[in-house]
């Protein structure tokens, strides 16, 4: 039920529950304060339609400025088309400080504003380099683009000036990846920080806060996928399994609390995600993820980021409250599953067999599945069906995955599948043990 | 936000900054343009396509070697790891077309030359010639124009062996090179490409 929903709901039942002498009026008029009248209400959703509508109508006049520019319009001077590339850009200047002068208290024309002058910088560096021929690569075109509006997001406190820098910057990374971007990435995502968390801290829960926290996971893939770069393959495992981990469990520092769907967990469901991929992959037999392990010795910088991936991890499951940390139990351990099974992979790998990659994916099977039963069990103890539905359906996937296992023989699956089936139903007869009155 | 009073200090700065760099980077390039020294460079266009700036064709060189200067082939590995910027000297041929000659540590007293950032030269062991990316590796053109730019290049090329002859005009001033005109067949391609016949 939306808001304006629940609010209808409660305004009927008000004069239901003062009739039936449950509440005076003066009580009932205390709630109706509290929740806000009908008419904040609406103006609260006339308020989110004009920023969106404001923003997204930012977005396509500086797109289509940008298309335009793109079209390059050989007839205009070099004057001409100097003023035709500045032009928008000054204008969005000035529309940023009629709104800090004239509309400080409107979302919709601070967003607006900050969001066309950040689009009308990228048009006029664009239409410059095209007046002047000037090379260069598509990536370092982003990076300048994002470093010089970067400014907004800092002066006029607007989320999407900050959101175009990150998205210039993942480009930047992203179009020649590598490790030796590491350094240079990770001062550029600490520069939009300061302006991205105040604007988390004023609205986390908004659909403006969850784009923020869906980008900003993101950009935190990507930090993750450089550090990785540069780590000899046998050892890429565990580091991502932890840095997935530490995504996964840092969703109670970062998201919001309460009730919220999905989409404002992005820690959550992309950790979440990510981790029962690995999993999954890891526990198939015939998936080449464990081989070719041999132990390669770590250098410093590599040891040192292993281990504070894997501490990290450990250390936000250790520091979660306990009810969280048991949610998060299952995937939340699974570094260290990951962590035996390079060790066990890498040991068999030195004597020549595939012995310790079978082992490696064994030990994923049982941890995916002791986990997916961990889950299902927390969520009928506390009638969580959420909890229970994601154990259920890790549980299925392990399932089906080795159903269609070729590598597998029929036998083997058969076997496996009835030990699963025995065990499920022991699980239930447990669960319904417990859970009888 | 930046709070009350330091907003329009904080604002005029940024102000400030985003026009800067746009605003250099216009003099820098009209100053070459206006005064640099005219060279022609052979070349080859291909047509590739920029989401942000648009329709461009791709310039590749034929003749893009240097010979490193005696101080410059003396650096160790580790020396020329450290190296930021480099400087060629451009020379024009009997032909009239120009080409790289030395690769230089520090600018030349007299002369036209490039300045390179060191990521665009590849340098060879001890003193064989360096390759080097130019910096004027692009030329836009309308969206339309830069397919039948290459499209008429190709043909000309193919149908006989000394037509299609592509070269670019370049401007040069204080190191900075700023292209002024994609020529094939002494025709500038925009006008080529409108009135191929003629």
């Amino acid at each position: 039920m939306s808001d304006a929903a629940h609010r209808a709901w409660l305004e009927a039942q008000l004069p239901v529950l003062v009739d039936a002498g449950l509440i005076d009026e003066a009580a009932a008029a205390g709630i109706r304060a509290h929740y806000g009248s009908p008419e904040d209400l609406a103006a609260q959703r006339r308020n989110r339609l004009l920023a969106i509508f404001g923003s997204l109508g930012a977005l396509l006049v500086g797109l289509g400025i940008i298309l335009l520019v793109a079209f390059n319009w050989e007839q205009l001077s070099r004057p001409m088309r100097t003023l035709a590339a500045l032009l928008p850009l000054v204008t969005g200047q000035g529309l940023v400080a009629y709104a800090r002068a004239r509309r400080a208290d409107s979302t919709a024309w601070l967003e607006g504003t900050a969001l066309a002058t950040f689009l009308a910088l990228g048009a006029a560096m664009a239409l410059i380099s095209q007046t002047y021929q000037v090379g260069g690569t598509v990536e370092g075109f982003m990076l300048v683009w994002a470093l010089l509006g970067l400014p907004l997001a800092y002066v006029t406190g607007a989320s999407l000036p900050a959101l175009g820098y990150l998205a210039c910057v993942m480009a930047w990374a992203g179009l020649r990846f590598g490790a030796p971007r590491l350094p240079a990435y990770s001062l550029l995502i600490v520069l939009v920080l300061p302006p991205l968390i105040a604007r988390l801290r004023a609205d986390r829960s908004s659909s403006r806060g969850a784009l923020m926290l869906w980008l900003l996971t993101a950009a935190l893939l990507e930090w993750m996928a450089l550090l990785l770069d540069d780590l000899p393959q046998a050892w890429v495992l565990p580091a991502l399994a932890a840095g997935l981990a530490l995504i996964y469990l840092a969703d109670g520092i970062v998201e919001p609390r309460g009730a919220v769907g999905l989409w404002h967990r992005p820690f959550q469901v992309l950790g979440g995600t990510g981790l029962a991929i690995l999993g999954l992959l890891g526990s198939s037999f015939g998936f080449d993820l464990w081989r070719a392990a041999e132990l390669d010795a770590l250098g410093p910088a590599q040891g040192l980021t292993l281990v504070g991936l894997l501490l990290g991890a450990g250390l936000l499951l250790w520091r979660a409250d306990p009810e969280r940390r048991q949610a998060k139990l299952g995937l939340g351990l699974l570094p260290a599953s990951v962590l035996l099974g390079t060790a066990l992979t890498g040991l068999g790998a030195a004597d020549g067999s595939d012995t310790g990659a079978t082992l490696a994916s064994l030990l994923l099977n049982l941890h995916l599945l002791a986990a997916g039963v961990w889950q299902i069990a927390l969520g009928t103890r506390r009638n969580s069906l959420a909890l229970a539905n994601g154990g259920l359906g890790l549980v299925l996937l392990l399932v089906f995955f080795r159903f269609f296992e070729a590598d597998l023989g029929l036998i083997g699956r058969g076997l496996a599948f009835i030990g699963l089936g025995i065990c499920f139903i022991l699980a239930n007869v447990f669960i319904a043990r417990r859970m009888r009155p | 936000m930046i709070p009350g009073r330091w907003f329009w200090p904080a604002f005029g700065l940024m102000v400030l900054l985003q026009l800067a760099l746009p605003g250099r980077m216009i003099l820098q390039h009209e100053q070459t343009l206006r005064q640099g020294t005219e060279h022609r460079f052979k070349t080859a266009p291909v047509d590739p396509y920029d989401a942000f700036r648009g329709r461009y064709v791709a310039l590749g060189f034929p003749d893009t070697q240097a010979r490193p200067s005696a101080e410059l082939a003396a650096l160790d590995e580790a020396e020329r790891q450290r190296l930021d910027t480099l400087y060629a000297t451009v020379e024009r041929g009997d032909d009239g077309f120009s080409s790289l000659g030395q690769l230089l540590l520090a600018p030349p007293a007299q002369g036209d030359y490039l300045r390179l950032p060191a990521d665009r030269v590849s340098l060879m062991p001890g003193d064989g010639p360096a390759r080097v990316d130019l910096p004027f590796d692009r030329y836009y053109l309308t969206e339309g124009l830069a397919p039948e730019a290459e499209r008429l290049y190709r043909e000309r090329r193919s149908a006989d062996a000394e037509a299609g002859q592509a070269w670019l005009l370049v401007r040069l001033r204080a190191g900075r090179a700023v292209p002024a005109g994609l020529y094939i067949d002494d025709r500038r391609i925009e006008d080529l490409a409108r009135t191929p016949g003629d």
